[in-house]
């Protein structure tokens, strides 16, 4: 059940076990859209750690597009820096097939759009602060001045944090292949010798 | 708009924080950052007051750019009366800090007065306050940013902070942020220091605005894509930092060594970019760990490194043997070259220690480099030195001095004079590799002849900083001209000075102009900020702000034979390489560049300059 889900990853508010289960939180999850034939493959973001300088080039794209002004706090993207290893990692939602932010919506403010992206609509989202909790990432954020959270949401299929990496470190790329970069990696390291081409 | 209109007056002797309207009009002539803050120290300080008295004033700017997405978009400036050479001090900083300050609503932070105690300055977007820094002093810059980010549960407050040498005094302390970027030069920490202001923490989350978003969002991708498709800032530095210069510059014969007594260091190898990129033995790993950027950065030159673990600085310090910021070109040359260390670990441990408590690897090496000397002449000795045996090529002697300078202990006190001071102290002032008490930077006159000019006539000292001929003579950026020659020289230095201050009060890295012009700049700085600002209009700003750094030299007792060179530059040919049996020509440049600048035979700025330049 949900709740039971909730708690074996260990989140112990009861607050968060009541939004579980109460009527919205057990609603059935509408699965993304995917779309086959001539129309368009579902995509995602790709994030390569090992590409990213820290530069905030895709915190700073998403903030101008989202709030027209320069403000990484309100970028829907972050940049973590590990100082002692000298290493970038951004960090954004990941578009759960099953999003734990929607389920705990109590208002469904939360829908999926065409490319699986997992939006919220802020006339109807109430600033209850539950998606945050619920999503295991982190990736939902509430933002005092406006009194609704803040999320990814692939900017409508032309996301502006993938444009503006000067490093390709952030691609949008189709939703099946995300791994392929580093399986090939590895491929060629398990394979010393040989040099792969696919 | 870009601007955020509103500084922030700290009085340390009050204990009070004020918020006044930034000058629009003043930022119409100045533009931002270097150039407005020297406008407000202009005006507002005694040119000859003691850089270390309550008089003084020390200003935190950003640009009109910084904080925005523009490529390098966020540098700010330290602005105030050099502790190191007692003119017109500026330097500038990358990493987080300058977006910061910006996102928190403030163009400057005007710092005067002296705390009775030592404090931090917190600032919180519009709210700001001085808090006892107690538990801080003694501390280094490192664990200072380390302490306020755990005591204010904010990771991402930015903090820009002096070590224990900006206490102790040491003449060229910085100010650090981030960790490892700094505000590196003229001693700007050291007049911190003397204000018993121990740190800045900012958090800011305003948003920075611009005139037109969306003709900027077209600018600075038209700019960006120029940085990537430059070899130089698209290329070079993003793989190899800065410290592809290093071979490059020993070629040319330009390298200075062991206190500027050749111009090719036999090490050059052991201590560039291609050394930091090899496998060393212990561990198979290279010295370089990857490369960074500071804020809105696309050309990412910063370099993460590690000391080899087995190395005798760091094999029983566990603490450093992290990685941290790496070796760049300069910090290389003076730990290195100037001091003929051919150790890379040696060298990066040492840089590690200007970065945890704060001062400049620049003026230290070189001091080193000169007090080397003076052991080796039988100046100096193990009494004086503390039994530490000063000699060229030695790694020990180096590391253990830069801790001591640290700390400001033992010969590292001596040591953190500089080198004009230390060198005057022995009877020995020519041995001092400096312009206005401003130790030279990694390009040895003789060998890159506009650099020698740059360096006699630039405002805040000895500093590549001010005019990078090197671009031109060595990279053929904008185009190539022969270092070997004075020719033309009066001209590029002058070209040079004035668009780098633009660059400098813009909020943007000085490195962008590898691939940059103005007329890449402009169209981005006019969808930005109020008014119209065409390429020519910032070169006359550029022009302006020049003459008013050295109207303010000037005033504070400079004079044109200030604007020279050390002996051994002007009287000892190189001895080896390209350059060989050239001296400086400075003096056939010299009257050439005044008149180009419109100044009097005495390097004085005519009334007539003046006054076109509405100063």
């Amino acid at each position: 059940m949900d709740s039971l889900q909730v708690a074996s990853i260990g989140y112990s508010s009861c607050w968060v076990k009541v939004a579980f289960l109460s009527p919205a939180g057990t609603k059935k999850i509408k699965r993304a859209a995917r779309l086959k034939g001539d129309e368009q493959l579902l995509k995602s973001l790709h994030i390569n750690p090992d590409k990213c300088t820290g530069c905030y080039q895709c915190v700073l794209a998403c903030s101008e597009v989202k709030t027209d002004s320069f403000n990484p706090i309100k970028s829907r993207i972050q940049v973590f820096k590990f100082e002692d290893e000298g290493r970038f990692v951004p960090y954004t939602c990941t578009q759960c097939d099953e999003a734990w932010c929607q389920k705990a919506c109590p208002v469904d403010a939360i829908s999926v759009d065409g490319l699986g992206a997992k939006v919220i609509n802020n006339a109807l989202c109430v600033g209850c602060k539950v998606c945050t909790i619920a999503c295991p990432f982190g990736t939902v954020n509430y933002e005092a001045d406006t009194g609704k959270v803040i999320k990814c949401d692939l900017c409508g299929g032309d996301p502006a944090c993938a444009a503006a990496c000067p490093t390709e470190a952030i691609t949008y790329v189709n939703a099946d292949t995300t791994g392929f970069d580093k399986m090939r990696a590895w491929a060629g390291k398990t394979d010393a010798g040989s040099h792969a081409t696919a | 708009m870009a601007w955020a209109g509103k500084l922030l007056r700290v009085n340390l002797s009050k204990g009070t924080c004020t918020s006044e309207d930034l000058n629009k009009d003043w930022a119409q002539k100045y533009l931002g950052q270097r150039g407005l803050a020297t406008k407000y120290l202009v005006e507002e300080i005694d040119p000859k007051v003691d850089p270390l008295s309550p008089d003084n004033k020390m200003i935190m700017t950003t640009g009109p750019l910084t904080g925005t997405t523009c490529s390098t978009a966020g540098r700010y400036s330290v602005i105030t009366k050099g502790a190191l050479t007692g003119a017109i001090a500026c330097s500038n900083s990358g990493g987080f800090f300058g977006n910061e300050m910006k996102n928190a609503g403030w163009d400057m932070i005007i710092f005067e007065g002296k705390s009775k105690k030592p404090v931090y300055l917190l600032v919180q977007n519009g709210d700001a306050e001085l808090v006892d820094a107690s538990d801080y002093w003694g501390k280094s810059c490192w664990d200072t940013e380390e302490g306020l980010k755990a005591k204010h549960g904010d990771p991402f407050i930015r903090v820009a902070s002096i070590g224990v040498s900006g206490e102790k005094g040491v003449k060229y302390a910085c100010i650090v942020n981030d960790m490892d970027r700094a505000a590196g030069r003229s001693g700007v920490g050291t007049v911190m220091g003397s204000k018993n202001l121990k740190a800045v923490a900012i958090r800011g989350t305003l948003g920075v605005r611009v005139k037109d978003s969306k003709r900027f969002s077209g600018a600075v991708k038209a700019g960006k894509k120029v940085l990537a498709e430059n070899a130089v800032t698209g290329e070079g530095l993003p793989a190899y930092g800065t410290q592809v210069l290093m071979n490059v510059i020993n070629e040319v014969g330009a390298l200075p060594t062991r206190n500027h007594g050749s111009v090719q260091f036999d090490g050059a190898h052991d201590i560039s970019a291609e050394a930091m990129a090899e496998p060393r033995k212990s561990d198979g790993k290279p010295n370089l760990v990857s490369n960074a950027a500071c804020f809105a950065c696309t050309i990412a030159c910063q370099r993460v490194a590690t000391v080899d673990r087995t190395h005798y600085t760091v094999k029983d310090r566990p603490e450093y043997q992290k990685a941290s910021g790496g070796l760049e070109y300069e910090a290389a040359w003076a730990l290195g070259a100037a001091t003929g260390v051919n150790d890379l670990d040696a060298l990066t441990f040492a840089n590690f220690i200007c970065n945890e408590q704060g001062y400049d690897p620049i003026s230290f090496g070189a001091t080193v480099g000169a007090a080397m000397e003076m052991y080796e002449a039988g100046v100096i000795d193990d009494k004086v030195t503390g039994g530490i045996e000063l000699k060229f090529g030695n790694a020990k002697a180096l590391t253990d001095l830069a801790e001591l300078t640290g700390k400001g202990e033992g010969f590292g006190a001596e040591i953190g004079l500089g080198s004009k001071l230390l060198c005057e102290k022995y009877g020995k002032a020519d041995l001092s590799m400096s312009v206005k008490g401003q130790e030279f930077p990694a390009y040895d006159g003789r060998g890159i002849q506009g650099m020698g000019l740059a360096y006699a006539t630039s405002n805040r000292g000895a500093c590549h900083l001010r005019g990078y001929t090197v671009a031109s003579e060595v990279l053929g950026i904008p185009e190539k001209t022969d270092p070997l020659v004075t020719d033309g020289k009066a001209g590029l230095v002058k070209a040079f000075q004035d668009a780098t201050a633009v660059f400098d009060s813009a909020g943007i890295c000085v490195f962008t102009s590898f691939a940059w012009t103005l007329e890449d700049v402009a169209p981005q700085i006019d969808a930005a900020c109020e008014g119209e600002w065409s390429v020519d209009r910032l070169l006359e700003v550029g022009e302006r702000i020049w003459n008013l750094e050295r109207k303010f030299n000037m005033d504070a007792g400079f004079t044109d034979k200030d604007d020279t060179l050390p002996q051994r530059l002007l009287k000892d040919a190189a001895k080896t390489g390209p350059a060989k049996g050239l001296t400086s020509g400075l003096d056939t440049m010299l009257p050439e560049y005044y008149e180009l600048r419109g100044w009097t035979k005495q390097g004085v700025p005519s009334n007539e300059t003046l006054s076109r330049l509405a100063l």
